[in-house]
């Protein structure tokens, strides 16, 4: 949840791995797979880094779709409304 | 530059020498302490001789793969770790490891790019399983208790060893399930895949026909014994089905892992069969044959490997291979052979030593062919391949710079 809600702060900036990582003080074992998963359920889109420095290849970089944004106004606003923690739920699972 | 190298060497110097001691210790502490305090003694120079080769086998890795004077630029160790770990994800997250690449190349801090590579290592080593973990999970319970049920009403004495092996055979698959496609991208050679599963079926039904036909090996197949037969067994069988891909780049590695292997197990037998025709040397069993073949045998298949190719890497796989296939060879062709030493006064196949019941082989099979015998041989194995890429290289042939 927190990645999402990280990534949908400033939705149309672009974020890479590794900033997340820093911002969430996540480790990139525990990151990557969770930006893998939001990539296949189609909420995160990816794309290469354009302006990488000389000698350096380009960064993978990530923000949220239209249904990765709603999804996290989902869970902001249910983080919100109630005390208790809110979790993902696997795809096609109801609430 | 020169003196941070040596520096790096004895420090894997002193890694490898700490790996063996950590060994001994634990071999110590499984085993009844020794009578006299000479034995220790003799423990420790058995110790140096098994060191000394991985030592310098070591040595010669660091120096061909990651010395700053090797031919690949690949001295910061977090980037070849990564890649390599990369290499395992599955074709559809391939991108993923590019990714992560890339994201390590921009980082500048040691223990950063440390932590960071280690991070992606395990989400490539260890994908998620997504919704497939429940079921995945439930089948292989289902299979342990199956297993362990059905193997230990029929034949208790192999019940810790089927277990074992159906729970490690079990995580290999929900590994394999995890990369979905992996198992058919890394496919090694048909011979390799014909040997080892051979060799791995052989190991099993030869175990289990000795324990029903001779009940004196099963106080010689304790748990432990049980487990390390599982366990490299288990292994055998996941790196000829699903082996890493840095070894299968070379075809020709693994012709001549296979037809060293080949030599190796049929020099094997025709070692114990000459003993026992001649009946020369019978005293000695065949521990000199399990000290010496292995030198020769895994040094020049490697060797050959390596200048066929002119690449190190080449040379190694072809180690890794001959070990890997030889052991299981050898294994198989052990218990054919017992039985004829075992005629002749009760005699060991490993040592000659008469008065033993028949059983004991088993636990000798175990520790001195699964075990001892790829400690002691890979090493040598990769100083062969050394030895011959330094030979088959060539200015011009440029997979010499791939070595």
């Amino acid at each position: 949840m927190a990645v999402v809600l990280a990534l949908a702060e400033n939705p149309p900036t672009w974020r890479h791995g590794y900033e997340l990582c820093q911002r969430l003080n996540l480790k990139a074992g525990s990151l990557y797979p969770i930006l893998m998963r939001l990539a296949e359920r189609g909420m995160l889109e990816a794309a290469w880094e354009e302006d990488a420095p000389v000698g350096r290849p380009p960064r993978h970089l990530y923000r949220l779709t239209g249904s990765g944004l709603a999804m996290a106004a989902e869970l902001s606003a249910a983080s919100t409304q109630t005390a208790s923690p809110v979790r993902l739920l696997p795809r096609g699972e109801a609430p | 530059m020169k003196s941070a190298s040596n520096r790096h060497e004895q420090a894997l110097t002193a890694v490898v020498v700490a790996v063996f001691a950590a060994f001994s210790v634990v071999v110590f502490a499984l085993e009844d302490p020794p009578e006299l305090p000479s034995q220790y003694l003799s423990s420790a120079v058995a110790l140096a001789v098994v060191a000394t080769p991985w030592v310098i086998a070591a040595r010669r890795m660091w120096r061909a793969w990651w010395s700053p004077t090797s031919d690949v630029t690949t001295r910061d160790v977090p980037s070849p770790l990564l890649a390599s770990a990369a290499k395992a994800l599955p074709s559809n997250r391939r991108d993923w490891g590019t990714a992560m690449e890339a994201e390590l190349a921009h980082l500048q801090s040691v223990a950063g790019r440390w932590q960071f590579a280690l991070g992606c290592v395990r989400t490539a080593l260890f994908p998620s399983l997504n919704n497939r973990a429940p079921a995945v999970v439930l089948v292989v319970a289902v299979a342990v208790v199956g297993v362990g049920l059905a193997v230990g009403l029929a034949l208790p004495a192999i019940a810790v060893f089927s277990v074992t092996f159906v729970v490690l055979i079990g995580i290999a698959m929900m590994l394999a399930m995890a990369r979905s496609q992996r198992l058919r991208e890394g496919l090694p050679s048909p011979g390799v895949i014909v040997v080892g599963l051979v060799g791995v079926a052989g190991c099993i039904a030869l175990t289990a026909y000795f324990l029903l036909e001779h009940p004196s090996s099963i106080g010689a197949f304790d748990p432990i014994v049980a487990v390390v037969l599982a366990v490299v067994l288990a292994g055998s069988l996941w790196l000829t089905v699903s082996p890493p891909k840095g070894l299968t780049s070379s075809r020709v590695a693994q012709r001549c892992g296979v037809g060293a292997a080949l030599v190796l197990g049929g020099s094997f037998a025709v070692t114990s069969r000459l003993a026992l025709e001649t009946q020369l040397d019978l005293d000695a069993g065949v521990a000199a044959y399990l000290m010496f073949a292995p030198i020769v045998i895994l040094f020049f298949g490697s060797a050959i490997a390596a200048m066929r190719e002119g690449s190190f890497r080449a040379g190694v796989q072809a180690a890794v291979w001959t070990a890997l296939l030889g052991t299981l060879l050898v294994f198989v062709i052990y218990f054919p052979e017992v039985l004829g030493w075992h005629r002749l006064e009760g005699r060991l196949l490993l040592d000659g030593e008469t008065g033993y019941p028949v059983g004991v082989n088993l636990r000798d099979a175990i520790v001195w062919i699964l075990v001892w015998l790829p400690i002691w041989g890979l090493p040598f194995g990769v100083i062969g391949a050394s030895a011959g890429a330094v030979r088959g290289k060539s200015p011009t042939d440029p997979q010499v710079a791939s070595a």
